[in-house]
């Protein structure tokens, strides 16, 4: 049976996602139900891109080449036949991503497991991707509102995005929550990204825990089985998503005032908090996000191998454009946290630079 | 319990050198593919690649955590990944030094019994040290590409492309029926001064590809006589079969077209942006003979980046560009276009495009 799902994140990225319902949604959750917040009824005007779960089907190109494997690369067009990227076994097809007006299509499939990987991928690349062609841009962070300002916490994955935000959260009860991985930045606002958060036993806040019912709780301690008996190498997730459990804290924008970029230290002692440059920060911001779409980033270097000059290439260069465009007039600061330190001290800190 | 060193003289550019504390390898050649280079002893040597259980230095350098599994600091970084589902390859290294002039890394490693008693200081070789080599000879003033190379008469030229177009088929048929000479069908090396140099890895396979098959494909009942020719052990890599000077570049193209053809790449920019792209990307290239499916360099010096911006992948290749700017200049650049299915004409025209 196949499911056709529409959304439209903010105006700015629409997209349909088609797919079968399996087995393993039931067991492990649905893994396409990430964007359910953003879901809506019926088809929006002006599409900007559609993912098939399905094998893809090789329509050659009139012109294409052929490259490691069975892969093939035509202008506007990419074509993966059995690629693996550490724990993703996949196959796709991409094309109508070099211009602008096109709508891209994506057909994406894999083994079951693999499938699960499929929406960061792939479905949070084009989000990504649509969002730089449309001058705003994506970024890897987490965010609150707080006295009606806009904070965000950008960090690679174990920085503490998610525990800041929702500590934040919780020294003034009138703040509301962005997104717990990333946000979308459109002129000089923060957008929220509600997007199902990847949750494990040990690091899930209590006030989710409490809310997320008998299956949930039930996954968590599948997905710490599977983490015990593979010692540590399989990391399964719970997803859970802050938008059904605790719809009322949720913000939709808000100006961007102060952001932050969290790097967990196994040698310093103490919190370092410094304000750093425009430029430095939005160094700091690309390289996190390029770091987000390494198993397609592969393709993008292969195909830029045969068509030197593409937008799938360029696109880092606007990404970059419109981010320091967002952060004008936006304190920036790096934040250097022990690996090992209370959280409640490094919120206190980080509360008395906001207010400052 | 005393480990083996072994020293590897690479041209008298770079200068490896390999301690490790396994003790018996069943193929001798498939374990150490630099072999070719190996020499007594050596003095200040560039990258030092230590195999077996290692203390990491993550105290004495400033270091961030990254993903869980990387550890950045200072010049440093230390990694734990694995292969397979359930992680039956794992390891961990640190590389210490990338900014510097001497590059240690220190590997150590879980594989399934198999690999280890066939190859087991295999995997570091080809996962990390080959994938470094293009940015270590960049420091040296020397390109590595990913590209094969041949020689007749003083005249030396390479063949760069894409995994699977058909660089070795045309070198095998090069060699056995037009007089060429090379060993080096995966990495060749230019000195700064235009003399393109072997760099055989594995050579027992390319030899064995040019004396017993017809194209590079490989059929189950070769391999096995192929591991079987590998237990006597031989050696007579030539290291000077390729000595001459760059005359001609040909990137290779597989496509869909159904002759071959060849066409002037004018634009020396492009054709430099090509030849750097074809390395980055094998960054990313599975080494399977190891049992590791994709190349991790990539990952690896990304999460790097992340934390020392000024130190990211495109000034990685910044050197490189420039060198082969400077050998692109004086050099006669084609991009050459082949039918997706190889036959000998093939090798033919490009023969007698190139003499």
């Amino acid at each position: 049976m196949s499911l056709v799902k529409y959304f439209n994140i903010h105006d700015t990225i629409k997209f349909k996602l088609e797919y079968n319902k399996s087995l393993s949604h039931i067991l492990l959750g649905n893994p396409f139900n990430k964007y359910s917040y953003y879901e809506v009824d019926s088809e929006p005007k002006e599409i900007d891109f559609i993912v098939k779960i399905e094998k893809p089907c090789f329509q050659p190109p009139v012109k294409y080449y052929q490259a490691a494997g069975k892969n093939c690369y035509g202008y506007n067009y990419i074509f993966v036949k059995n690629d693996s990227y550490k724990l993703i076994n996949w196959q796709f097809l991409l094309r109508g991503f070099e211009n602008k007006k096109d709508v891209i299509e994506a057909s994406v499939w894999g083994d079951t497991l693999s499938i699960r990987w499929i929406p960061s991928a792939m479905i949070d690349f084009l989000i990504h991707y649509t969002a730089v062609a449309s001058g705003s841009c994506i970024i890897h962070s987490s965010g609150i509102s707080y006295n009606n300002k806009g904070y965000f916490f950008s960090s690679r994955s174990g920085g503490g995005k998610t525990k800041t935000a929702l500590e934040f959260m919780k020294t003034d009860k009138n703040s509301l929550f962005l997104s717990d991985n990333y946000l979308l930045l459109n002129e000089g606002m923060l957008n929220n990204f509600i997007a199902s958060m990847s949750v494990y036993k040990y690091n899930i806040p209590p006030e989710l825990e409490e809310k997320i019912g008998m299956d949930g709780k039930l996954r968590l301690l599948m997905g710490e089985l599977i983490t015990k008996l593979t010692a540590g190498k399989l990391r399964v997730a719970t997803l859970v998503s802050f938008g059904d459990l605790l719809p009322e804290k949720i913000s939709k924008k808000i100006p961007i005032t102060k952001g932050f970029i969290l790097f967990p230290s196994l040698n310093s002692c103490d919190v370092i908090i410094e304000k750093i440059n425009r430029e430095a920060f939005v160094n700091y911001l690309t390289e996190n996000q390029k770091c987000e779409f390494l198993p397609i980033n592969k393709h993008i270097l292969n195909y830029s191998y045969f068509f030197t000059e593409n937008s799938l290439e360029k696109h880092w260069d606007v990404y970059r454009q419109n981010l320091e465009m967002n952060l004008i007039n936006v304190d920036l600061f790096k934040v250097t946290i022990p690996i090992r330190f209370d959280h409640n001290l490094l919120i206190e800190k980080m509360v008395r630079v906001i207010n400052e | 319990m005393s480990d083996n060193i072994y020293y590897y003289n690479i041209h008298n550019i770079l200068k490896i050198k390999m301690r490790t504390n396994s003790k018996h390898a069943l193929f001798k050649n498939f374990n150490f593919p630099l072999s070719p280079f190996k020499c007594e002893t050596l003095d200040d040597v560039d990258i030092c690649l230590n195999i077996g259980s290692f203390e990491p230095s993550l105290s004495k350098n400033n270091t961030i955590s990254v993903d869980y599994n990387f550890y950045a600091g200072d010049d440093y970084l230390y990694i734990k990944d694995f292969e397979g589902r359930l992680g039956r390859f794992s390891w961990e290294a640190e590389f210490l030094g990338l900014n510097s002039k001497e590059l240690t890394i220190n590997f150590n490693s879980k594989i399934p019994l198999f690999h280890k008693l066939v190859f087991p200081d295999l995997m570091p070789q080809v996962i990390l040290l080959r994938p470094l080599l293009y940015y270590m000879f960049a420091q040296k003033n020397a390109s590595f590409l990913h590209s094969a190379g041949v020689c007749k008469k003083g005249r030396a030229c390479i063949l760069a492309g894409r995994n699977g177009s058909f660089k070795s088929s045309i070198l095998m048929d090069l060699i056995k029926h037009h007089s060429w000479s090379s060993n080096s069908d995966e990495n060749i090396i230019i000195s700064n001064e235009g003399d393109v140099l072997n760099f055989p890895f594995f050579y027992p396979l390319f030899d064995y590809m040019v004396e017993n098959l017809d194209y590079e494909d490989f059929p189950v009942l070769e391999k096995i006589k192929f591991t079987l020719s590998l237990l006597n052990e031989k050696n007579k890599c030539d290291l000077t079969s390729i000595n001459g000077k760059l005359d001609t570049i040909l990137i290779l193209h597989r496509t869909n077209s159904s002759k071959i053809s060849f066409n002037k790449i004018d634009d020396k920019n492009l054709a430099v942006r090509k030849l750097v792209l074809n390395n980055i990307c094998e960054w990313y290239n599975p080494e399977s003979l190891t049992g590791v499916k994709s190349g991790r360099m990539y990952e690896y010096m990304s999460m790097f980046s992340f934390v020392y911006p000024q130190f990211n992948i495109d000034s990685m290749w910044k050197a490189q560009k420039e060198i082969l700017n400077n050998i692109v200049s004086r050099t006669k650049v084609y991009e050459v276009e082949i039918p997706l299915k190889y036959n000998h004409e093939i090798a033919e025209k490009i023969n007698d495009f190139l003499w």
